[in-house]
């Protein structure tokens, strides 16, 4: 028992982490052609409205939630020191856990249910579809059963996440805690471990600099002010498009 | 093959830097996970006693004891049993610590002579009329989180529920603690909330530790709810929570209804398609 | 003066016989693989008729192209702000539904199935599914208008026709239609660009063609709802985008695209135009009713001292300057104002212009007596009893082009933001040359009545003819100037071409399928 709970709570972790980055490098590099989701909208749209929208929208909530109670535990419980703001933390974030499972099995149905995605669809995705609805089901477990999660996992998981992060792992609290929530966290490891293999990639793409460019893009073969130049000289240098 | 060698790095780094001289480690082992139910030397609190115990046991069944008391129970140990039944059912808590860890602390513990000043004497029982109701507000405020601990950890109601109408329901990760003040005196009480002995709550109060002051007034306020109980259940906020969140889902789906309702919902075709003859 | 050049193209609508000839090439080289088989990069349409996908010019469905507000112009359906709001799901995204379900035929049953009672069939299957189904929809459905009331009345150019108008469009036996040619326009301001939210489509400096980056395209799919031409198709198999890549493999090595080169019509020319790229967001933004003029204002004259000196000192090559003097395309566009392009409301400023067709145009005159005509027939040949005619006859010039069977409003909706003085200039233009050489070659017009006709429209002789040399007897060399593509300055080309090969929009070095 300690060591299979040492194997899922103290290794496990530096193996999804060390298979996510290298995976994820070498796939970008490699594979860049298949870096994406396999966006499957073109060929049926109207479930994918309620399946992804509820689902995308509930995980973004939830990402930054989990985020900001292992980044910022003392302001997550500060925040909760007033029970009525803690009720509406609660609240909201097991909505958007319930927008999450709505949507996931939306997604689900419909993947099998339509035969066009079916075509699409390969072993990975039904792989980590399921693990995806393992951990949502996982996750709500423990939300309504061990309430105020919030406030505890600020308080007992984050040491433990931290303690990962600087090479001094402490799983003590987590060997403590009650199964779903121990499964919730080893399905988070799968996760990571398994992003670079599966579409989920497309989340580490999110076009976000969009905001920052020029609408339009235009690429030049070769530099056209310095070609006309008497003075450029030759060089084995490329020129470079910025 | 690059990860795999990766990995052993970094469970050597792990291993070698809790590496610190077994007798240290001993004592503050002791003092972290012990020290809330056991002394040594000074009587009993919440567990026995524990001088000399390494004269009175085996170090194996010591070992098997401190790891999972319940799997030694299971077993069908007979002095276990003997020791259940004799602190009124309560079961130490599994501690997560290796056999070195264990020998380490046992080593702290043959090593003391049974000192009675190590400990503090358990406190005098209060009775209920000397408790101050500024003491007991307190208490309660810190309970739930409206005064935060002055080292920052977090409030009581995170994990633990009390079965009173005054305040809202806590949480269900960790035990009730309604009726906790009879169960292990205002002295176990206080010395738990300094020494957790329980895996996530020491987690969760390192490096905040409770002052005296915050432990006296929660112990307070335990001691008053207990006595206040008038049997009334406090209402069950967990279900509420799942009630509240499925209106909220609810209100959530209809929100994305009206956002569905842009953008055609047809193919451009569909008159065409839809009078189409279909083979069966 | 930002002078850049573009290849540009022009299709002359009134050669175009709706052959298709150009898609099948097209098609054979570029998209007849998995995913791919729906795409048509070029598509031959009717007009009037809903075109590919269905109804792609009605914005109100598709939300494509630029909406001008004020002075500003935005993407209608994507964008920034919009289009990340909108990345989880687009709701203005076409469907397969709107293309239609590619399919095949299982022909092995034909030959293969065993002996029977009944006949073997080939049943269609899909190409997505590859089970059996029910063919909804193909390429080219609406074709010579067939199927009218469900494609040619459903047109979104018919809009703001009156009922009247629309009714004498499609009155049996006087029904009119011309072929409409369709490939990218390679934009000077293309919404797909502006609306792909990871910059995998970018337009090359050198000649503007706008291609796709398959490697960093993560199928947003933005493009393809922002396109207003509908000419970026999302490839469900390989999770890219799609779109014409003007045949730039072939364009690179002196070549003609597929498209044009196999143009059995010789209906498309392709030349050098010369822009000044600094005035591309103020014309883009101007006013419904001056985009056209100013578009082509925009065009530079490459004969002008002043913009050869400004095109050298922006690097564009001398060879290319050559090309853009040379340019069928230049002459048809700027010197003899023939050509408009195709939609210029949607703000993208397209660079493949239209010469309008004529003959569809042309009025049909009743009460014509046909007795005296019928008469002189061989008595066994059939005659028609009708009592109208095209209006072929040079008697009354401009008389007949208010009795039109086909709309100039029509025609206006779709090359001049429905401003119908412009496509009347046009028409007029291209009687006039028909005039001229009548009076050449028949000889039954009067000198005087040619040379008011000419003057009417501007028009010297010599232009006329030489409008008349590349309309009709132009070679292939004068009607595709292709530049040189200067590979020895190339950024890319000193690449691997094979390493190049799957990210510049063609080709694949590994499987274009997803496993992961």
């Amino acid at each position: 028992m300690q060591a299979l709970e040492t194997f899922l709570f103290i290794v496990l972790p530096y193996i999804a982490m060390v298979v996510f980055f290298v995976g994820t490098i070498y796939r970008y590099r490699v594979t860049k052609f298949k870096y994406s989701t396999l966006s499957s909208g073109f060929l049926e749209k109207r479930t994918l409205f309620w399946g992804s929208m509820p689902f995308h929208w509930g995980l973004l909530f939830l990402f930054f939630g989990h985020l900001a109670a292992f980044l910022i535990p003392s302001g997550v419980l500060a925040w909760n020191s007033e029970p009525v703001r803690l009720l509406v933390l609660e609240v909201t974030a097991l909505v958007f856990g319930l927008s999450v499972l709505w949507g996931l099995v939306m997604l689900i149905v419909r993947r099998f249910a339509s035969s066009r995605i079916r075509s699409v669809t390969s072993p990975m995705d039904i792989v980590i579809i399921s693990l995806l609805l393992a951990q949502t089901i996982l996750g709500l477990w423990s939300a309504v059963n061990f309430r105020w999660g919030s406030s505890w996992f600020a308080a007992s998981i984050t040491p433990y996440l931290r303690s990962i992060l600087i090479l001094q792992p402490e799983p003590g609290a987590i060997v403590a805690l009650p199964l779903s929530m121990k499964l919730h966290i080893v399905g988070a490891y799968l996760i990571v471990l398994l992003i670079p293999f599966t579409r989920l990639v497309h989340l580490l793409v999110v076009p976000v600099h969009y905001l920052w460019r020029p609408y339009q893009r235009v690429i030049w073969n070769w530099k056209k002010e310095a070609i006309r130049d008497p003075k450029t000289g030759w060089t084995v240098t490329r020129p470079k498009n910025t | 093959m690059k990860s795999l060698s990766f990995v052993a790095t970094m469970i050597v780094v792990a291993v070698s830097s809790t590496m610190v001289t077994a007798q240290d480690r001993g004592e503050s082992l002791f003092n972290q996970t012990c020290v809330a139910c056991h002394t040594v030397g000074a009587g009993r609190l919440i567990g026995p006693d524990l001088a000399g115990v390494h004269t009175r046991r085996d170090e194996s069944w010591l070992i098997d004891m401190i790891q999972s008391a319940q799997s030694l129970i299971d077993e069908g140990d007979t002095v276990a049993e003997a020791l259940l039944t004799e602190y009124d059912g309560f079961i130490m808590p599994d501690q997560p610590l290796s056999v070195d860890d264990i020998r380490a602390v046992l080593g702290y513990i043959a090593l003391q002579r049974g000192d009675a000043s190590a400990v503090d004497e358990p406190a005098v029982e209060v009775k209920l009329t000397d408790l101050l109701p500024d003491n007991i507000q307190l208490g309660q405020d810190l309970f739930v989180g409206r005064v935060r601990f002055q080292n920052g950890g977090s409030a009581c109601i995170a994990c633990h529920n009390l079965n009173t109408g005054d305040v809202m329901t806590g949480g269900s990760l960790a035990r009730d603690l309604t009726d906790s003040v009879p169960r292990l005196t205002r002295f176990g009480v206080d010395a738990m909330i300094a020494n957790p002995p329980f895996a996530p709550m020491r987690v969760a109060f390192e490096g905040k530790k409770v002052t005296e002051q915050e432990r006296a007034a929660i112990v307070d306020y335990l001691q008053f709810v207990d006595a206040n109980q008038d049997g009334t259940e406090a209402q069950n906020y967990g279900a509420v929570l799942l009630q509240y969140g499925l209106v909220g889902i609810a209100v959530l789906l209809g929100f994305f209804f009206l956002l569905g309702q842009r953008g055609s919902k047809e193919t451009v075709n569909h008159t065409i398609y839809k009078r189409q003859i279909k083979t069966a | 003066m930002d002078v850049r050049s573009q290849v540009s193209m022009l299709f002359h609508l009134d050669k175009c016989i709706g052959c298709h000839t150009c898609s099948i090439a097209c098609k054979n080289i570029w998209t007849d693989r998995k995913g791919a088989e729906y795409m048509w990069w070029n598509n031959v349409e009717t007009k009037p008729g809903t075109g590919y996908p269905t109804k792609w010019e009605d914005q109100d469905i598709y939300k494509g192209g630029w909406r001008e507000e004020g002075g500003e112009i935005s993407l209608r359906g994507a964008g920034k702000l919009r289009g990340l709001l909108n990345i989880f799901h687009n709701p203005h995204l076409p469907v397969l539904g709107d293309y239609y379900e590619p399919f095949t035929y299982k022909y092995l049953d034909l030959i293969e199935s065993p002996e029977g009672d009944d006949q073997p069939t080939a049943r269609p299957v899909s190409l997505i599914t590859g089970k059996p189904i029910d063919i909804k929809m193909g390429p080219n459905w609406d074709d010579d208008l067939s199927g009218t009331p469900d494609y040619a009345r459903q047109d979104p150019n018919l809009a703001n026709l009156s009922p009247g108008e629309q009714e004498a469009m499609f009155q049996l036996e006087k029904m009119a239609f011309f072929y409409l040619p369709r490939i990218c326009n390679h934009c000077l301001n293309p919404a797909c660009v502006a609306s792909c939210p990871s910059g995998a489509i970018y337009k090359r400096g050198e000649d503007g063609i706008v291609l796709i980056n398959q490697k960093v395209c993560r199928a947003w799919r933005m493009c393809v709802t922002a396109c207003p031409y509908k000419k970026s198709y999302y490839n469900w198999n390989t999770g890219k985008s799609e779109k014409c890549i003007l045949c730039y493999p072939r364009l690179e090595a002196g070549h003609a695209p597929a498209c044009m080169h196999s143009c059995v019509g010789r209906i498309r020319y392709l030349g050098v135009m010369l822009y000044d790229a600094d005035r591309i967001k103020e014309i883009a933004s101007a006013d419904e009713s001056e985009l056209v003029d100013l578009q082509l204002e925009m065009l530079l004259d490459p004969f002008d001292e002043e913009v050869i000196a400004a095109a050298k000192k922006n690097g564009v090559a001398d060879s290319t300057l050559k090309a853009a003097q040379r340019s069928p395309v230049y002459k048809f566009v700027k010197e003899w104002g023939l050509a408009l392009p195709l939609h210029p409301e949607f703000r993208t400023l397209p660079m493949l212009f239209y010469v309008p067709p004529l003959l569809p145009v042309m009025a049909s005159i009743t009460e014509v007596n046909n007795t005296e005509q019928a008469e002189k027939l061989n008595p066994i040949s059939k005659h028609w009893t009708d009592n109208w005619l095209y209006d072929t006859t040079t008697e009354e010039l401009w008389g007949t082009i208010e009795q039109v069977r086909f709309p100039i409003k029509y025609m206006a909706n779709m090359f001049s933001a429905g401003d119908e003085s412009k496509v009347i200039d046009r028409l007029k233009k291209l009687m006039a040359v028909r005039i001229h050489r009548r009076g050449k070659t028949v000889g039954d017009i009067d000198e005087t009545k040619v040379a008011t006709t000419l003057k009417d429209v501007n028009l010297e002789a010599d232009m006329a003819d030489d409008i008349y040399h590349l309309t009709s007897l132009a070679t292939f060399d004068d009607r595709f100037v292709i530049p040189p593509a200067h590979r020895e300055q190339a950024i890319e080309m000193l690449e691997n071409a094979g390493d190049a090969k799957g990210s510049v929009g063609f080709g694949f070095n590994e499987r274009p399928s997803r496993g992961l």
